[in-house]
């Protein structure tokens, strides 16, 4: 459904993104994975056509058949909205505030159609009913600050699912929730993407949160992709030293007594931070802060297959597996 | 010994209404923390978290009830007392982007809390030393905010708030701006320096795992009111309230 090649983003001379291979096979969840400045927004946001004016792109996103790379405005807002949708990170940001929400909805309804008002109104009480917002009356005479936070991202859901879209980009969409909403608007993602049939790019800093939504997962550092496999594999058994060194600095959940209090010295993190843009290192971006370099960990390192779509980028891979 | 004691303790943003018997942002608030423990407050967006550690440190007034701290009622202190109340209580924010002066160079921020607290400029050695007790370099003084990650700032705010030797620490979601790979990084520096220190502590948290790893005691906090408190062992692993229930069951879903 997706297939992205040889990409390259570049801000102001300094590489964002370099993505030789990603593929989001039609009926998946694909989840990124990285921290603040590993590319995963721009490469989704390049997508949607959104990247920054100063960004230059190069290589390859093909949709369906269609390269989305070099496309112009008006073709990419056509496509946008009406065959991908976006749910955005921070849905009390996102919704224009001084617009009741059931006018909200409708704009992006008849943005990409050319229905009657009848069929309009219709349509914006099935969406209301899809992403399970109770009260349709009251709720479509609201204003955005009369609705929680909650009640907001159900609301941008419903627009981003208005033209049934083929694929739906989901940015950090819970990380302004509470984690008791946040559990309840992954549920309805999840079951929406199988229910309306739509594939899913999922992206995320928690690799918790997107194991829950995603059956496919890429972990980026840098703008490089360091790992990509099923989502139980890489959470399970990771390859990379990122990840697994990410995984260890997980702040899990106590399940004995023996994980509660006191004991600081179980809580693993990794040393240094990310760097900024521009001041990671050659070879393998994170080797500056790895624990497990080599010496060919300077030389630029290439994506390795395993097997099937397992696949890494590390020259010193945990052992048994690379 | 308890060095905070919170007793009947009710605060509102809107005291007039409050005293009718409505909008009470906390209400009824009982517990008390002894000396040297570490005390998590655990709840949602809206719970009052934010505002009860306001509360203790005297940034805001009390509406009902009593909170003292080390003995001394917070409610009732004069201008010299307030002073002194600041100095025993630092507090960490949740954001240290937006919790520095961004024309300040670093050097110039941490010596606040000791120019306006004990009246003094701080010699550069004395920062220093405040810097390499939470790992950073003695030329991070002569740098401006934007030059540092977040977890270099967070660790600057720690440094300021140990300026001026306080005896209780309390901290706002100190982790949650933070990136993933350098959250555990503030966390552990957090609670090493608090038992090298020998220091009372308070963090507030929405992530019920970072409060189960590092506190001995937990209070939940929902719509401004305590729903559940006791040792962080039985709080976490065997929640009584239903919504401590919930809240762990909502948190093991995406916890790996």
């Amino acid at each position: 459904m997706l297939t992205i090649r040889d990409l390259k983003i570049t801000i102001a001379g300094h590489a964002v993104a370099e993505i030789e291979t990603l593929d989001l096979v039609a009926g998946q969840r694909l989840g990124l994975v990285g921290e603040s400045g590993s590319g995963k927004s721009m490469i989704v946001m390049s997508t949607l056509g959104l990247q920054p004016k100063s960004a230059s792109i190069t290589g390859s996103i093909n949709f369906n058949g269609q390269e989305l790379v070099g496309l112009s405005d008006k073709k990419m807002a056509d496509i946008r909205g009406r065959l991908i949708g976006l749910v955005p990170q921070d849905p009390t940001k996102s919704l224009n505030p001084t617009m009741k929400v059931g006018k909200q909805i409708s704009e992006a309804i008849v943005l990409h159609s050319n229905a009657g008002k009848k069929w309009v109104d219709q349509r914006v009480r099935e969406l209301i009913a899809n992403v399970r917002l109770p009260d349709p009356d009251r709720i479509l005479r609201s204003y955005p600050h009369q609705l929680s936070g909650g009640q907001q991202q159900r609301v941008l859901i419903a627009i981003a699912i208005a033209s049934n879209p083929a694929l739906l980009i989901a940015d950090e969409p819970t990380t302004a929730l509470d984690v008791t909403v946040q559990g309840e608007i992954l549920e309805l993602i999840l079951t929406l993407s199988r229910e309306l049939d739509m594939g899913l790019i999922f992206v995320s800093h928690e690799l918790g949160v997107v194991r829950f939504v995603c059956d496919e997962i890429a972990v980026i550092y840098g703008g490089h992709v360091f790992e990509v496999g099923p989502a139980q594999a890489v959470v399970n058994t990771p390859l990379h030293r990122y990840t697994e060194a990410l995984i260890s600095s997980n702040i899990a959940m106590p399940k004995t007594s023996a994980d509660i209090g006191r004991d600081t010295g179980a809580l693993q993190s990794i040393d240094g931070s990310v760097p900024a843009l521009g001041a990671f290192p050659d070879g393998c971006r994170y080797r500056n802060r790895c624990e497990h370099e080599i010496a060919e960990c300077a030389a630029p390192v290439p994506m390795q297959t395993v097997e099937g779509n397992r696949r890494h980028r590390c020259r010193n891979p945990i052992s048994g597996q690379g | 010994m308890s060095i905070i004691k919170v007793k009947n303790f009710h605060f509102s943003y809107q005291p007039r209404a409050a005293q009718a018997g409505q909008s009470w942002t906390l209400r009824d608030l009982n517990f008390s923390l002894d000396a040297g423990g570490f005390l998590g407050v655990v709840g949602e967006s809206g719970s009052g978290k934010s505002t009860l550690i306001r509360n203790l440190c005297g940034l805001l007034p009390i509406t009902r009830g009593q909170i003292q701290v080390a003995g001394r009622d917070v409610g009732s202190l004069n201008d010299s007392e307030k002073l002194d109340l600041r100095r025993s209580i630092q507090l960490i924010y949740q954001n240290p982007k937006r919790s520095f002066d961004p024309r300040m160079k670093i050097g110039m921020s941490v010596s606040q809390p000791i120019r306006s607290l004990e009246k003094r400029v701080p010699p550069t050695a004395e920062l220093e030393t405040l810097l390499a007790r939470v790992g950073l370099q003695p030329d991070y003084l002569d740098r401006f905010l934007h030059e540092l990650s977040g977890g270099q700032l967070q660790r600057v705010a720690i440094a300021r708030a140990l300026s001026v030797k306080p005896i209780i620490l309390l901290a706002d979601e100190p982790t949650s701006a933070l990136d993933v790979s350098v959250q555990a990084q503030a966390l552990k520096l957090i609670a090493e320096l608090r038992e090298e220190l020998n220091l009372t502590m308070v963090l507030v948290s929405h992530d019920l795992a970072v409060v189960g790893r590092i506190t001995n005691k937990v209070i939940v906090l929902k719509a401004g009111e305590i729903v559940e408190q006791g040792d962080t062992a039985s709080v976490i692993l065997n929640p009584q309230h239903e919504y401590t229930q919930k809240l762990r069951a909502a948190a093991t879903a995406v916890s790996l």
